[in-house]
């Protein structure tokens, strides 16, 4: 998902017009942002090992 | 007794009962999501913890992907001034630019969850937490994404996953039972009948 869509999203899910469908993509979108997060600070992380 | 609403709907109009199914089997999978990223920002904390904490994060990453002066390479690049690139920067700018637009989505979805379940149930949690993340989705609206990418780390490292997570579902609860108040509202103009 684009940044422009989640922003999209977001802003719908914060003014309480998101269908459950949105909402729900919203928070898969979360899920697997957190899992490439947990990635990317690994790589960080490992850096001056 | 159960009434069979289908029963009394003019097949024109069944769509709308067919996506209420569908929202019902959506607002499962909802609560499903917010139990996952409960896990998923638990194993993050742990992950933080055992690899040397923010503080080390906070040092790697602007060691290695920051010009020394709190800019990231993406930023100079903006700026349009020159990087020498060498191999090992080249890949860290692109993992780089990569690691940061996803912090900024999550940045974004995050707070948006946050603030409408705020809005949907007043907790008190949520709003103590409600001021760090909207500092931090200014800096990154005014540039400063790797300052962001560190205070996001700090915010998920240093927050009580269980207390924010339950928080969230108040959210996710209150808003479920808006949409299902709204569904009930329109099969009664619908029928004419109270629907249990």
């Amino acid at each position: 998902m684009k940044l422009e869509e989640v922003k999209a999203l977001a802003e719908k899910v914060k003014s309480g017009t998101a269908t459950a469908q949105e909402e729900l993509a919203l928070l898969q979108f979360l899920n697997k942002g957190v899992e490439e997060m947990r990635v990317f600070i690994k790589e960080v992380m490992s850096k001056s090992e | 007794m159960q009434f069979n609403f289908e029963k009394h709907i003019p097949e024109e109009e069944k769509p709308e009962l067919e996506e209420e199914k569908t929202q019902e089997q959506f607002d499962a999978e909802i609560l499903k999501e917010a139990d996952k990223l409960g896990v998923s920002l638990a194993e993050l904390q742990k992950d933080i913890e055992s690899y040397g904490g923010v503080e080390k994060f906070k040092e790697n990453f602007e060691k290695n992907y920051t010009d020394g002066g709190g800019s990231t390479y993406l930023q100079m690049n903006r700026a349009g001034e020159r990087v020498s690139h060498m191999k090992s920067e080249e890949r860290n700018r692109k993992s780089e630019a990569k690691g940061l637009a996803v912090i900024g989505g999550i940045l974004t979805a995050i707070t948006a969850v946050m603030v409408s379940s705020i809005n949907q149930g007043g907790n008190i949690e949520l709003e103590n937490l409600r001021h760090p993340l909207e500092i931090l989705q200014q800096e990154w609206n005014d540039g400063f994404m790797g300052k962001v990418g560190v205070g996001i780390v700090t915010f998920f490292a240093t927050t009580g996953v269980g207390g924010f997570i339950g928080a969230i579902k108040q959210g996710i609860e209150a808003r479920r039972t808006k949409r299902k108040r709204k569904t009930e509202e329109l099969k009664f103009k619908m029928t004419g009948t109270e629907v249990k």
